[in-house]
C-alpha cells in the first residue's frame, strides 16, 4: 500500500464512519436489531406454541356410542370440548362453519366389528387451511390411537398373549452429536445465508458513495487531478469497501451469536435442544468470509464505477443481487457434504465451508479448494475493478 | 509555463459517431500571465483543460505543463498544477481543515509541514471561524474558499480554472476572480476557460478564442480589436467565430 493509497483509505474510512446510514445498517442493525428481533420472535413463537397446546378446541363426534372406550379417552383430554352430532353431514357443516374445529365420525358397524375382532375405519373431518383445525385433528387422532391401543391390549389379554410378541424389537436412537454440533447444524442452515448477504451488501452504501457518489457530487475530478494515480485511488476505495463488508459480516455473526446466547427460546422449545456455538467455528468463519467480502466489494465497486450516479448504481446492482442471493438461498437447504465440484462455485462454496465448520465436518481438500478459488475470483474481480477505473470513457461518461 | 502542441481529442459517441471535441489546439501560457480560453459551450474548452490536467489522454498532440510532458509524466504534471472548476465540490462529511489536510497529504505533505501550510491557508483565506465545521454545513462562499485552499495547498506553479464562476453568486465570483488575479501576482501560470465576456476582459493578458475545437484567434484584447475592427469583446468574439451579429437585438 503506497502512502497515497493509505491516505485515500483513511479518509474514506473516516467519511464512511461519519455516515449515519452506514453506522445504522452495518453496526446498529445487525448487533442490536437482529438479535432483538430474533429473541422477540422466539418469545412469541414459543408463547404461541404453549398457547396452542393449552387452547380448548371444540370437536364434534358422530356415533360415539359405537366405539367402546372413546368417551373415557376423550374424558382424559381436558383441552377438547366434545359436541355430539347425529349425522356425518351435520358434523361436516359444523366443521365448515367452524363451530367445531374437527369431527370424528364413527360408523355404526364399529360396534359389532370390534368385539368380533375385526377392524373398522373412522373418519376425522378437518379444515387443512386452518391451524386450529389441524391442531384439533391431531388431538383427535391421538385419542383414536389410544382407543385402538386399548383395544389391542384387550384382545391380546383375551388370548393370553404377551405384548412383546408384537414388538419384538424396540428402537432407541442415541444422539452422539454434542450440543454444539446440533446447534451448529441448526445455525448452519441460516447463518451462511445471513453472513453472505451482509458481507455482500453491507458495503453497498459505502461502495456507491465512493465512486458513483463522487461523480455525482463533482468531487471525483478534483481527486483525479491530485498526484494520486487512479490505481492508488481505487485500491484505497476498494480497501475501504472491503473493511466495511467484513465489518458488517462480523457484526451479523456477532448479532446471531448474541441472539443465541440471549435465549433463542423458540429454538429451545421447538427443537428441544439448547443452541450453543463453538467459538473456534465462529473464528474460522470470519477467516472464510474475508475473500467473499473482497469479492463482493469488487463487484460493488465495479457497479459504482460504471454508474454515473448513485441512482444508476442502485439499478445496476439488481441483477447482481439475484446472482449473489441465489447461491445463498440454495446453501440454506444444502447439507455440509456436497459434491467436490461445488468447491468451485463462487459464494456457494463459501456457504458450504461455513456449514462444514459449524457442524464439525472438516473436508480439508474441499475447504482449501473453496478458499483458493474464492481468493482467485476476488483477485480477478478486483483487477477488473481497477482496470475499469483506469478507463477515461468510464470515468467521464457524460 | 504551459505549451500545448496540437492537442486533439476525439470521442466515440453512439449517436453522433466520432466527435472531434478538440481539433488541434496549440498555445503557450507564461508564468505571471493569465491566458483565457474564450468560447461557447461545447467549443472544446473543458476537454482541452482536462487533457492539460491529465484527466483525459489526448488522441494526438501533447503538452508540456511546468516542464513535464502530459503523456510521459502525468503524475509530475498533477503535482505541479492546481485545478478549480465552478462545479468543484467538497467532501460533505469532512471538515474544512480535514479537506485541506487530505489534499495536502495526497500532494506528499506531512507532519509539521502540512500543519504549517494548512494554518497558513486557513489564516490567509479567512477559514479559521469554520475550519472545524463539516463542509456540508458551509455556505457557498465558505465552500469556495475551502476549494481555493485545497487547490493551492501544494503551491502549484500552474493554475487551471475551468469555468470557475459557473453557478456562483456575484460575491463568490468576485472572490474567485480576485484569487485568479492573485495567482498572476504570485507569478503562477494561469489558464482559465470562460464563456463570460466581462471575465475575459477583466482578467486575461492573452485571449484565445476557441470555436469548434480550434483556436481561431489569439492575442491581447487590443490585438483582437485591431484585427476585427470592433471594440466590444462580444462583437470581437462573434466576428472571430464567423457569426453575424444579431441586428434585431434590442438596443439596451
Amino acid at each position: 500500500m503506497t502512502s497515497r493509497t493509505r491516505t485515500v483509505f483513511l479518509k474514506e474510512l473516516r467519511e464512511t464512519f461519519r455516515d449515519k446510514r452506514v453506522i445504522l445498517s452495518v453496526i446498529v442493525s445487525p448487533l442490536l436489531v437482529t438479535p432483538m428481533l430474533m429473541v422477540a420472535m422466539g418469545f412469541f413463537v414459543s408463547q404461541k406454541v404453549k398457547a396452542d397446546r393449552a387452547e380448548h378446541l371444540p370437536v364434534g363426534i358422530v356415533g360415539a356410542a359405537h366405539l367402546p372406550g372413546l368417551d373415557e379417552a376423550l374424558g382424559e383430554v381436558d383441552t377438547l370440548e366434545v359436541r355430539h352430532f347425529d349425522t356425518r353431514a351435520e358434523a361436516e357443516n359444523a366443521v365448515r362453519e367452524r363451530t367445531v374445529r374437527a369431527a370424528l365420525v364413527v360408523p355404526p358397524h364399529s360396534a359389532t366389528r370390534l368385539p368380533a375382532g375385526e377392524s373398522t375405519r373412522v373418519e376425522i373431518l378437518f379444515d387443512g387451511a386452518s391451524d386450529k383445525s389441524r391442531n384439533a385433528e391431531s388431538r383427535l387422532k391421538e385419542v383414536v390411537r389410544k382407543v385402538a391401543e386399548a383395544e389391542v391390549d384387550r384382545r391380546l389379554a383375551a388370548r393370553g398373549i404377551d405384548r412383546n410378541l408384537l414388538e419384538p424389537i424396540k428402537t432407541e436412537s442415541v444422539n452422539l452429536a454434542s450440543e454444539e454440533k446440533v446447534g451448529g447444524f441448526i445455525l448452519g442452515t441460516i447463518l451462511p445465508y445471513i453472513v453472505i448477504l451482509t458481507a455482500a451488501f453491507g458495503g453497498m452504501n459505502t461502495a456507491f458513495d465512493l465512486c458513483a457518489g463522487e461523480k455525482e457530487r463533482g468531487t471525483m475530478e478534483t481527486l483525479l487531478v491530485s498526484p494520486a494515480s487512479r490505481h492508488e485511488i481505487i485500491l484505497g476505495k476498494l480497501a475501504t469497501i472491503g473493511v466495511v463488508s467484513i465489518l458488517s459480516a462480523l457484526c451479523a455473526i456477532a448479532g446471531l451469536v448474541l441472539a443465541v446466547q440471549g435465549g433463542f427460546s423458540a429454538a429451545r422449545s421447538l427443537m428441544g435442544t439448547d443452541l450453543s456455538i463453538a467459538y473456534p467455528a465462529v473464528g474460522a468463519m470470519l477467516l472464510i468470509v474475508i475473500p467473499l467480502a473482497l469479492m463482493t466489494a469488487a463487484i460493488l465497486l465495479i457497479v459504482s464505477t460504471v454508474a454515473r450516479n448513485q441512482k444508476e448504481a442502485q439499478a445496476y446492482i439488481f441483477p447482481f443481487m439475484i446472482v449473489i442471493m441465489l447461491p445463498a438461498v440454495v446453501s440454506s437447504v444444502m447439507g455440509p457434504e456436497g459434491s467436490f465440484a461445488l468447491a468451485f462455485v463462487p459464494i456457494l462454496n463459501t456457504a458450504i465451508v461455513m456449514k462444514q465448520v459449524l457442524t464439525g465436518v472438516f473436508d480439508l481438500a474441499f475447504i482449501a479448494t473453496a478458499l483458493a478459488t474464492s481468493v482467485l475470483y476476488a483477485v480477478i474481480l478486483m483487477k477488473l475493478a481497477v482496470n475499469l477505473f483506469e478507463r477515461e470513457s468510464i470515468l467521464f461518461r457524460n | 509555463m504551459i505549451e500545448a502542441l496540437d492537442l486533439k481529442k476525439t470521442f466515440r459517441d453512439r449517436k453522433r459517431g466520432e466527435v472531434r471535441a478538440v481539433d488541434g489546439i496549440s498555445f503557450i501560457a507564461r508564468p505571471g500571465t493569465i491566458l483565457g480560453l474564450l468560447g461557447a459551450n461545447g467549443a472544446g474548452k473543458t476537454t482541452t483543460l482536462r487533457m492539460l490536467a491529465t484527466l483525459l489522454t489526448p488522441s494526438a498532440g501533447t503538452a508540456r505543463v511546468a516542464g513535464f510532458d502530459i503523456r510521459e509524466k502525468p503524475r509530475e504534471v498533477r503535482e505541479h498544477i492546481g485545478f478549480l472548476t465552478g462545479s468543484t465540490a467538497l467532501y460533505g462529511r469532512l471538515t474544512a481543515r480535514e479537506m485541506i489536510d487530505y489534499f495536502g497529504r495526497l500532494h506528499g505533505l506531512d507532519g509539521a509541514a502540512l500543519r504549517e501550510r494548512a494554518d497558513e491557508l486557513i489564516a490567509e483565506l479567512q477559514i479559521a471561524e469554520f475550519a472545524d465545521r463539516r463542509c456540508d454545513k458551509l455556505s457557498t462562499g465558505q465552500k469556495q474558499r475551502v476549494s481555493i485552499a485545497r487547490s493551492i495547498v501544494h503551491r502549484p506553479p500552474v493554475m487551471i480554472f475551468d469555468e470557475p464562476t459557473t453557478g456562483l453568486d456575484v460575491m463568490t465570483s468576485r472572490t474567485i476572480m480576485r484569487f485568479i488575479e492573485r495567482c498572476r501576482l504570485d507569478g503562477r501560470t494561469v489558464v482559465f476557460s470562460t464563456h463570460i465576456m466581462s471575465e475575459a476582459e477583466r482578467l486575461c493578458d492573452t485571449i484565445a478564442v476557441v470555436h469548434a475545437g480550434r483556436i481561431v484567434a489569439t492575442g491581447t484584447l487590443e490585438e483582437l480589436r485591431q484585427r476585427t475592427g470592433r471594440t466590444a469583446l462580444e462583437s470581437v468574439f462573434l466576428a472571430l467565430i464567423g457569426e453575424p451579429e444579431d441586428e434585431d437585438a434590442p438596443a439596451s
